[in-house]
């Protein structure tokens, strides 16, 4: 890895993220002006993990705040918030925002020692839990969504693997509070545990050495849950396998973990681009073209980071550092061909909504497009702060 | 539980009349909007012009009326009853298409009046099933919005509206 430029994006990186968070403390998913200039309660939950590691522990503070006031009656952190808190989702439950919401808490709250805060948000953290157990079946112990990560409900409606990762993530934390602020909540550690082990028996699959992508149900309370007309298992790779990990519901070295990391490698590294894609490209969903993301790369960084794998941390940690355009990281890249493909299914197909012409123009225009790619949405702040993440972690280990 | 509910609706017309129906879908719509709490909704930009491409309510409310063969007439009559002639500022009235838009209507207003907007004005829809437009020239007035730009859009999306 050139760690010259290594440094160069770390720098710019903070800077991005911290430019890019609205005074009342929401961090835009792309700036202003660009493809998505709302607050997404899972890309702001990330922007606020990086702010930690960065050692912005205001902004951090500012950006859980933010949330909070703009919890919904029912508990749930919606999909989408505009920059004054008003909710402007489009999409269906993503209950994933609840646990990464409450995952950061937890985060800033073993980096900073506030616990003062999580007094004062006391009845919205008990709220955002509560919501979580709502969606909870008791018969695999697991939590109920209709999207997740991808926003791709043919394949995380039901029992998912990173929505559920992201919630046990989330109740640990609860009850880690909990416990600090002598606050009594045993039900969410309970079922903490429950979720824990949903992942790790309904979501493993012994005979293929990976944890699974999903768990298709229709309804939360289908009972028995083998009579649900959606009644399936998607064990499809998904970078998210990794998910497990990354909210420390199962330790990095845990053979669950390398032995999913391992399929992710053989199945999604990209042959061709480098980079790591997000999920097989026969799903059929691959925007501005099939390629490989920053985020998800930067995110399984870390997995070889923290298991001290320098050379693979390097091949996926460069990797980011090489695509990065400007110092700027775009949510994924493509290739001209590869880009001229999905626009010619999705306009036979006439699924072309007009907001994805704003995105073709916007990719046409960049310059890495001359030479044969396809930059898609740049900068998208996530990636920045999954970077700060992995360098951070990747400098205490290896420099 | 679609089907059962407009059924419901039919039902409920047949037994009270189109007025009572009315007020009993607006209802639903504010109760909801308790539960879901303050929100802007739709594409475009809703403070200027907003839209929605699909209406909320149309795929599913086509799906019964095929399934039912025709739009039961206690819909229509709700319909006729939303549309009016009423007392009172005619800007503030839904350019209803179909049985579910009073209810839609009433639902995305209080979320946005709990979201601080002041008023959520109705200006124009149509029905891709029967056909059917209405405009409501009185609200785009209010909301200061040319009849032109509105026309042109609806031929495009399905309803029309200004967060004012």
């Amino acid at each position: 890895m050139d760690q010259k430029k290594a440094r160069s994006l770390y720098k710019s990186s903070v800077r991005i993220v911290k430019e890019n968070q609205h005074k009342k403390g929401g961090f835009y998913a792309s700036p202003p002006g660009t493809r998505y200039p709302y607050v997404y309660a899972r890309d702001h939950s990330i922007d606020v993990l990086g702010a930690i590691s960065a050692g912005m522990l205001k902004q951090a503070k500012r950006g859980l705040k933010f949330m909070f006031d703009a919890q919904k009656p029912s508990g749930e952190f919606a999909q989408r918030y505009d920059v004054d808190g008003t909710d402007r989702s489009y999409k269906e439950l993503q209950i994933d925002g609840n646990g990464l919401i409450l995952f950061a808490l937890g985060k800033y709250i073993e980096a900073s020692g506030d616990s003062d805060f999580a007094k004062e948000y006391w009845d919205v953290i008990k709220k955002g839990a509560n919501f979580i157990l709502q969606k909870k079946n008791d018969e695999v112990g697991l939590i109920h969504t209709i999207n997740s990560i991808h926003e791709y409900p043919a394949y995380e409606h039901g029992f998912e693997i990173y929505a559920n990762a992201a919630c046990c993530g989330g109740l640990k934390k609860v009850a880690d509070i909990s416990k600090v602020i002598s606050k009594k909540m045993p039900e969410v550690e309970k079922a903490a545990k429950e979720v824990a082990a949903g992942i790790n028996n309904a979501l493993w699959s012994e005979k293929r050495q990976s944890f699974l992508k999903n768990i298709r149900i229709k309804d939360k309370d289908s009972q028995p849950l083998g009579y649900d007309p959606y009644s399936s298992v998607v064990a499809d790779v998904d970078a998210v396998l990794y998910s497990p990990a990354y909210f420390e519901v199962v330790p990095e070295d845990d053979h669950k973990v390398t032995r999913s990391v391992r399929r992710i490698h053989d199945e999604l590294w990209d042959p061709e681009l480098r980079g790591l894609n997000r999920y097989p490209e026969y799903w059929g969903r691959n925007n501005g073209g099939y390629g490989p993301w920053c985020h998800f790369t930067a995110m399984l960084a870390r997995h070889y980071i923290h298991l001290g794998k320098r050379y693979m941390a390097d091949t996926y940690l460069g990797w980011v550092v090489d695509v990065a355009y400007k110092n700027m990281l775009p949510e994924h890249i493509s290739t001209v061909e590869r880009f001229e493909l999905w626009l010619e299914e999705y306009s036979n197909a006439k699924i072309l909504r007009e907001d994805k012409m704003v995105m073709i123009e916007g990719i046409k225009k960049l310059a890495p497009w001359k030479e044969g790619l396809a930059y898609v949405v740049l900068p998208l702040i996530w990636p920045h702060a999954e970077y700060i993440m992995a360098y951070n972690e990747y400098k205490r280990k290896f420099l | 539980m679609t089907k059962a509910f407009l059924l419901g609706v039919e039902e409920l017309e047949k037994e009270f009349g189109p007025d009572a129906a009315e007020k009993w879908m607006r209802g639903i719509g504010d109760q909801l909007a308790e539960i879901e709490g303050p929100g802007v909704m739709g594409e475009g930009e809703p403070d200027k012009l907003g839209y929605f491409t699909i209406c909320l309510f149309a795929p599913k409310l086509n799906e019964f009326v095929e399934s039912t063969g025709g739009i039961p007439k206690g819909h229509e009559k709700i319909l006729r009853d939303v549309r009016g002639p009423h007392e009172g500022d005619k800007a503030e009235e839904v350019a209803a298409v179909n049985v579910c838009c009073d209810m839609c209507h009433a639902y995305r207003k209080k979320r946005a009046l709990m979201a601080g907007k002041k008023n959520l004005l109705h200006l124009a829809a149509k029905s891709k099933l029967t056909g059917a437009k209405e405009i409501n020239e009185a609200a785009m007035k209010k909301a200061n919005v040319k009849a032109s730009d509105v026309k042109k859009l609806l031929k495009e999306k399905d309803c029309i509206f200004k967060y004012v």
